[in-house]
């Protein structure tokens, strides 16, 4: 191997490889190559290098040339394709036939297979182009150039022998690290390219996501909506769904459809329903139940779901990706129509942007709790019926509401400038703020006096607590008014408890009364009692002598009138029949016995009087004792009509009494009258009444015998007289008789007499008792 | 004529030979069947006891009746006289010591013809007999015996 040879190639791979860099420089990106004529274009320029290549050649001996053509077409096949290295070839081709020689047969083999072996290592090579390492290229190197030296065999052999002997080494030290090289340009170009296209799909993902942000849709599904939109742009798709996946309960509820033509959450509205379980969702749902992306290429099958698009029922691709927060899946979000088909890079621009869109539409719905419970807060705090006063560190008010101030006096702004000092001026030295145990976290409820902005001094009950953030909220309430009441209540309580001991006194006063009052009527009561159960007792008694006394009575009647009647019934035989054989004495005994006997009958027929008077009834009625008293008179007068008495009688005397009894009583007065003024010369009764208020007294008074006052207290009691039986017969029952009667009526009777100067007998009838 | 029978019912001797005084000094020559007690009475007007067997005793033409009687009393009797057909219409005086207002009415009540004490002095007795005898033996028509 001679030095030429090597310059020679050197400056030959120099040249391809500024050519290369001119072409780097010079060409657009490699990601147009996929157009046909650019392909075709990218054909001619490769060509033309090659031709350019070819002009410069090492000169082995005339006709036998080298030149790089073979590292050119090889990683034009490796990395361009079949159409623009086709062309090259075609051209290098027909190049090297023009320029003629010995070699034209291993020139134009050359030119093919290395060609050949390019594009068929590039199409078996699966993975990126930028990928492809620098031992690769060198291994690629060394194929294509000893199937370069093998083409010579196509020369005589002698030729290839002595092409080979010179040229081999050279062969395979130089043209494999020019494969390298230029292999190594290309592949910095892809990289840079990618970079370049990764950097722009941020840029758009950037875009969209600020694009989202910046919108402000009224509901999180309108996010959905826009970032499905987008996402649709980012992959290239036709259409789009997502879906909120809840874990618990395997439920897929769709959110937001989208597709190029415009399909919105309108026509997702329209579905029969819009939540789902896992089971009956189709592809979609494959990303759930794996957890993981999937993209199906040329998928055909069913769209459950996406009923009305055009893409249904036709090979589509598709891509679904779940949306993971710490490994909870929240959402699935799949796109649709590519034709390119789907891959790592959509997954990822797709994921990248939901990944955001999910993080933004928490951020928003946390802003929107933030936002409705600091509108909840603000309207409880201007609501309330209290003052709120929030402060800072340092205790100056940062806010105050409505009633706050309206308690104060001040203006909102007036409050914001001023300090809890400013506030507590009345009271601040006496009771400094409680800060130790506010910072504690305990509420602290104190009383202060606050002066108003009008100068007057409010009681105000304070509730103070230190808030999270570290400022200080104060709950105010006026209690003026419950303070003076509370006072007045207290002052009202102090008299009222005077009044209430006074007037226990007086009360205990009055119950004792009452209590001695109870006790007498107790007293009263009781004695009643004793006393009706006495009367009842005597009452008893009195019935149970009543009865006796009338068994008495009856056998009187009875049994001792009989041996009365033999006693002067046989004497009187004896008197009658035998007087002749008895003597004076005898006979005078006998009469004796008979007067013995009339008086015992006598006796015996008053006393069952009396009896009778007690036992029988009392039967009042109107009774004129005038006519009564006149009637009687006349009778008695009849008996003795050779006595002249002059008898006064009142007429017309009505009581109401008992007209039998009142008969018979006066029957015995005026009895009693005849018999006394029997030795009269001018014998006189009178009957009348006087008038003493408020009772009536009826008497009955005579000029005869009278009696000595001294005995009138013997004259009620049975058989005592006052008189000899010589004097005046009698029983001594008469009177009893009368005062029985008398009594019975309820009335009294007494006497008023001297001895000669007559009696008067005085009786009333408890008229009016 | 018939012989007048007077049954007089009496449990006191003395009363009995006093009534019978009485009817002799006033020269009543009736028969006088006297009964010592009530059943007596009754055995003789019905026919019973002591009575019974023999032919029935002639009725009486008056009853001078004692309310104080042993076994049956007064009251008794006379009820009885007045609960039996052939007998009832037997004029009957209650003769006793007794004044009581309840044992005048009880008599009246049941039927009693005549209600008359016996008074203690027997001059007024013996004019007592005199009378009811002569009104009731013969002034007073009475209804044949036995009708």
């Amino acid at each position: 191997m001679s030095n030429a040879s090597v310059i020679g190639l050197l400056q030959n791979t120099a040249i391809l490889l500024a050519m290369a860099l001119v072409f780097d420089l010079a060409t657009v990106k490699m990601s147009r190559l996929q157009s046909r004529s650019w392909q075709v274009g990218l054909g001619l320029v490769l060509g033309s290098i090659g031709i350019i290549l070819m002009m410069t050649p090492w000169v082995f001996v005339p006709g036998i040339i080298f030149d790089t053509r073979s590292v050119l077409l090889g990683i034009s096949g490796l990395f361009f394709g079949p159409m623009p290295t086709f062309i090259a070839v075609l051209m290098t081709g027909a190049f090297r036939i023009y320029q003629g020689g010995a070699a034209v047969p291993m020139g134009v083999s050359v030119i093919v297979t290395t060609g050949l072996i390019g594009v068929l290592w590039g199409h078996f090579q699966r993975k990126p182009k930028e990928m492809i390492s620098l031992r690769e290229l060198l291994l690629f190197g060394l194929v294509l150039h000893i199937d370069m030296l093998a083409c010579a065999f196509v020369l005589p052999l002698e030729t290839a022998l002595t092409v080979l002997s010179n040229i081999a080494g050279t062969v395979l030290t130089i043209y494999p690290l020019a494969t390298v090289l230029l292999g190594w340009i290309m592949t910095n170009r892809l990289r840079r390219e990618q970079a370049v296209i990764n950097l722009s799909r941020s840029e758009a993902r950037l875009k969209s996501l600020v694009e989202i942000i910046q919108h402000s849709p009224q509901q999180a599904s309108g996010y959905w909506e826009l970032a499905l939109q987008h996402a649709l742009q980012l992959t290239n798709s036709e259409a789009g769904m997502a879906f909120l996946f809840d874990e618990e309960t395997q439920a897929l509820t769709a959110c937001a459809r989208a597709s190029r033509d415009g399909v919105t959450a309108q026509d997702l509205e329209a579905l029969p329903e819009s939540q789902f379980s896992l089971d009956q969702v189709g592809m979609w749902a494959e990303a759930v139940r794996r957890r993981k992306p999937v993209i199906f290429n040329d998928y055909l099958g069913p769209l459950p779901l996406m009923p009305g698009l055009p893409l249904a029922r036709v090979p589509m691709n598709y891509l679904a990706l779940p949306v993971m927060i710490s490994g909870q899946v929240v959402a699935v979000v799949g796109v649709a129509g590519n034709d390119a088909g789907y891959d790592e890079a959509d997954l990822l621009q797709l994921t990248v942007l939901m990944d955001g869109v999910w993080k933004f539409i928490q951020w928003k719905h946390a802003e929107d709790e933030l936002r409705k419970n600091e509108q909840k807060f603000r309207l409880l705090f201007e609501q309330a019926a209290d003052g709120i006063i929030i402060t800072d560190w340092q205790n100056r008010l940062i806010d105050v509401n409505e009633n706050g101030c309206a308690m104060l006096g001040y203006t909102r702004e007036e409050m914001l400038n001023m300090s809890m000092h400013d506030l507590f001026a009345a009271d601040i030295q006496t009771s400094p703020l409680k800060l130790t145990m506010l910072n504690e976290g305990d509420v602290v409820v104190s009383q202060r006096r606050i002066r108003h902005k009008n100068g007057s001094l409010l009681d105000i009950e304070i509730s103070g607590r230190r808030l999270p953030d570290g400022r200080y909220q104060g709950v105010l309430r006026n209690v003026t008014e419950r303070t003076r009441a509370e006072q007045q209540l207290m002052a009202a309580q102090g008299e009222l408890q005077q009044l209430l001991n006074a007037s226990d006194l007086s009360r205990r006063a009055l119950l004792s009364v009452v209590e001695d009052q109870r006790r007498g009527e107790e007293e009263i009561r009781q004695l009643n009692q004793e006393l009706e159960i006495r009367v009842r007792d005597r009452t008893a008694q009195l019935e149970t002598a009543n009865k006796e006394l009338e068994a008495f009575a009856y056998s009187v009647s009875h049994d001792l009138r009989a041996p009365l009647r033999a006693l002067e019934g046989f004497s009187g035989a004896l008197l009658s029949d035998y007087a002749a054989q008895l003597d004076e004495k005898g006979l005078h005994y006998l009469e004796r016995i008979q007067q013995a006997s009339q008086r015992m009958g006598q006796l015996i027929e008053d006393l069952l009087k009396l009896s009778r008077i007690t036992r029988r009834e009392l039967n009042r009625r109107q009774v004129d004792l005038g006519a009564l008293a006149s009637n009687i008179a006349s009778e008695l007068a009849s008996q003795d009509p050779a006595r002249q008495v002059e008898t006064i009688i009142k007429d017309s005397m009505q009581v109401l009494a008992d007209p039998d009894l009142m008969r018979i009583a006066l029957e015995n007065l005026l009895h009693n009258a005849f018999k006394f003024t029997a030795k009269c010369e001018h014998p006189r009764i009178e009957v009348g009444v006087l008038e003493k208020d408020p009772e009536r007294i009826f008497f009955v008074r005579d000029n005869g015998t009278g009696f000595d006052m001294n005995y009138a207290n013997k004259l009620f009691i049975p058989f005592q007289r006052l008189h000899s039986l010589q004097e005046y017969p009698g029983t001594g029952i008469g009177l009893v008789t009368v005062q029985r009667i008398v009594t019975r009526h309820g009335g009294r009777i007494w006497p008023e007499a001297q001895i000669n100067q007559g009696a008067t007998f005085y009786f009333t009838l408890g008229e009016k008792a | 004529m018939t012989e007048k029978i007077i049954l007089l019912v009496e449990d006191n001797p003395d009363d009995e030979e006093l009534t019978m005084m009485a009817l002799k000094q006033n020269r009543f020559i009736n028969k006088v069947v006297v009964a010592r007690d009530g059943e007596e009475a009754l055995d003789y007007l019905f026919g019973t006891g002591i009575y019974a067997g023999k032919d029935r005793p002639p009725l009486p033409s008056i009853v001078l009746l004692d309310l104080k009687l042993p076994k049956l009393n007064g009251l008794d009797v006379l009820k009885r006289m007045r609960a039996d057909p052939l007998v009832q219409m037997i004029p009957v005086v209650i003769l006793t010591s007794s004044d009581e207002q309840k044992d005048i009415v009880a008599s009246y009540r049941l039927g009693a013809n005549s209600y008359v004490r016996k008074p203690v002095e027997f001059q007024n007795f013996s004019e007592s007999v005199r009378q009811l005898g002569q009104y009731w033996l013969m002034i007073n028509l009475s209804p044949p015996l036995g009708a």
